[in-house]
Parts: C-alpha cells; sequence; structure tokens
C-alpha cells in the first residue's frame, strides 16, 4: 500500500503490535474511502481483529498511525472518532446484555438525533424483538439488530468485523444490500470475514492481511488474478 | 487515568478518614469493573455513542468511592479515631 491520498476518510498506517512478545502485525495498513466497500481478508490468527482495534484505540499499537477526515491521531480512541462519524461492530457483539435492546437502541437515536429507527426495524426485520433480553436473541437476529444500529446511525465510516458470520447463508445477500446501499450513500465501509464468496461479492476493494501485514490486492478481479492470495487464501474454488 | 486513580486514592488517605486498606479495596474494585466493562464490550457500545472511557470509569467508580468514605465515616464514628 502506499502513503495517504486524499481520498481516504479513514487510513490506519504501518500499524505494528505485539502480544507478550508475538509480533502479530509487523506493519500492517488499512483504508476505508467514501461509497467503496473494503474487505478484509485473512486467516484465522492473521491479525483482522487487532488491526481495526488498534485502528480504533481499543488496542494500544506499538507503532503506527490513523488519520480519519483529514486529521491525524498517534493515539486514536473509539470515542473520539465516533464523534465524527466513526461506527464500530466487533465481531463478538456489540449488544449490551445487562440493558433490554429497545433502552440501547433509544441511547443511539437520542445521540445521533435519528428519525429513522423504525424504517431501520423494519428493514432489519427485528422490529419484534425490541423487548427481548441480548441473551434470548438468535445469533442471525443479534447481527441484523447491530446492522440496523448502524444503520440509524448513519455513519461515515462503518467497520464490521465478520458481520456474515452468524447470518443464515439465504440471508447474506439481503445483508449485502443493505451494505451496498449505505455504501452507495457514500458511507466509507470495512468488512471481515471468511466467507470468501459473499465478500467477495460485497467487495469494492480487497485487502489480505497475512505475514502481519497488508498487501492491497485491488478490485475482486484483481485479488482473484493474485496467483499467491488465491494460493494460500481462497484456495481452488476461487476461480 | 491510573495516575489519576492513585492520586484520588493518595488523597482519600491524606484527607479522608479512609484507611489504606480501604483505599486498596476501591482499588482492587475499580479494576474489576474495569476488566469488566473491557470483557462485557460494553466499551465498545459506548465508545460509539461517543463516551470516553475516563468518564465510564468515572461513573463508575462514583457509587464505590461514595460507599467506601461512607463505610470510613460510620466506622470511625462508631469505632473512634
Amino acid at each position: 500500500m502506499t502513503s495517504a491520498s486524499n481520498d481516504y476518510l479513514f487510513l490506519a498506517d504501518s500499524v505494528g503490535k505485539s502480544f507478550w512478545g508475538n509480533t502479530v502485525l509487523k506493519s500492517a495498513t488499512m483504508w476505508a474511502r467514501p461509497g467503496v466497500i473494503t474487505v478484509l481478508f485473512g486467516l484465522n490468527g492473521s491479525g483482522k481483529t487487532t488491526l481495526i482495534r488498534c485502528a480504533l484505540g481499543l488496542l494500544r499499537a506499538d507503532h503506527g498511525m490513523v488519520r480519519y477526515d483529514g486529521r491525524s491521531y498517534l493515539s486514536p480512541r473509539l470515542h473520539r472518532l465516533a464523534r465524527l462519524g466513526v461506527f464500530y461492530v466487533p465481531d463478538r457483539g456489540l449488544l449490551s446484555r445487562r440493558m433490554r435492546i429497545d433502552k440501547q437502541l433509544r441511547l443511539v437515536t437520542e445521540r445521533f438525533e435519528a428519525s429513522d429507527t423504525e424504517e431501520w426495524l423494519e428493514r432489519l426485520g427485528v422490529s419484534h424483538v425490541l423487548r427481548r433480553p441480548v441473551h434470548t436473541l438468535s445469533g442471525g437476529e443479534r447481527k441484523r439488530m447491530e446492522l440496523a444500529m448502524a444503520g440509524i446511525r448513519n455513519p461515515r465510516c462503518l467497520i464490521l468485523d465478520e458481520p456474515l458470520t452468524e447470518i443464515e447463508p439465504k440471508e447474506r445477500g439481503f445483508v449485502n444490500g443493505v451494505l451496498r446501499e449505505m455504501s452507495a450513500d457514500g458511507c466509507a465501509i470495512i468488512v471481515t470475514g471468511h466467507d470468501v464468496d459473499d465478500l467477495m461479492a460485497l467487495a469494492d476493494d480487497v485487502i489480505w492481511v497475512v505475514g502481519g501485514t497488508t498487501h492491497g490486492l485491488g478490485t475482486t478481479e484483481e485479488a482473484k488474478a493474485h496467483h499467491q492470495f488465491r494460493r494460500e487464501y481462497i484456495g481452488p474454488r476461487g476461480s | 487515568m491510573w495516575f489519576l486513580v492513585r492520586a484520588s486514592l493518595a488523597a482519600f488517605g491524606l484527607i479522608l478518614p479512609v484507611a489504606r486498606v480501604e483505599a486498596l479495596i476501591v482499588l482492587i474494585v475499580l479494576v474489576l469493573l474495569r476488566t469488566e466493562i473491557r470483557w462485557s464490550h460494553e466499551d465498545v457500545m459506548l465508545g460509539n455513542l461517543g463516551v470516553s472511557h475516563l468518564t465510564i470509569y468515572a461513573v463508575a467508580a462514583v457509587p464505590v468511592i461514595t460507599l467506601e468514605i461512607t463505610a470510613g465515616v460510620v466506622g470511625r464514628l462508631l469505632l473512634g479515631p
């Protein structure tokens, strides 16, 4: 990846992170551009989540910097970036188990003065779960609720860590459609995951996390044509 | 953040009738709160709302510290200095 360019809304550049002497990221870079869906691919343990958490300040990076909306951050913090339009949906779930969903939703709605809450809930098919405790939701319902929450927030930059993991295969196209519409509205989106077919169908731009670093592979066609990526990640079915 | 916590605890020991053991209890409770918030990922939800870690821990610490101070004062009143 070449250095910062002006069309990046979000850029985490040359991020390094070690845990107790075990280097997970040597120098990794990820970016998000308005109206573009960037997909981070990588094997389990390759450092995708670590990269995201460092970029958002949820983990302290050993080195690297973040640039968001023209400003540089050596020590980024999620709450500061969130005030400027970033919304992060982690892989382990966003919803608190201590509060009913409608109360959590009200926090987002009131904080960001959203007016289309009902519309998003209807659209994602989660209007009926509002009064249920979080732990009674299925994985798919929880993911769809988190996506609805992201939509209600109407972020400038949306970062989703493995959003399709617990979504039924038949619903993944629908979720992809929602993300595609958000992207068409100008949202810069970063997605990670392992569902190659679904994510390749979604991606405009592909980043491969491997060996503690990242490779910007370009479009899905370019990524599929990348010999090493095909051999080491996609496998024979990605032809 | 931790400097502030340590400074606050030192101030308790000097100014308020809270013993070092009680100050240690406050510190342990704060660490547990921090761990609990991190593990439950509520820091991510609150971060998305623009709420800083410092605010989360400060708000979480208020009832603990208040309780400790109250216990310290009542203890001194009942048991003497």
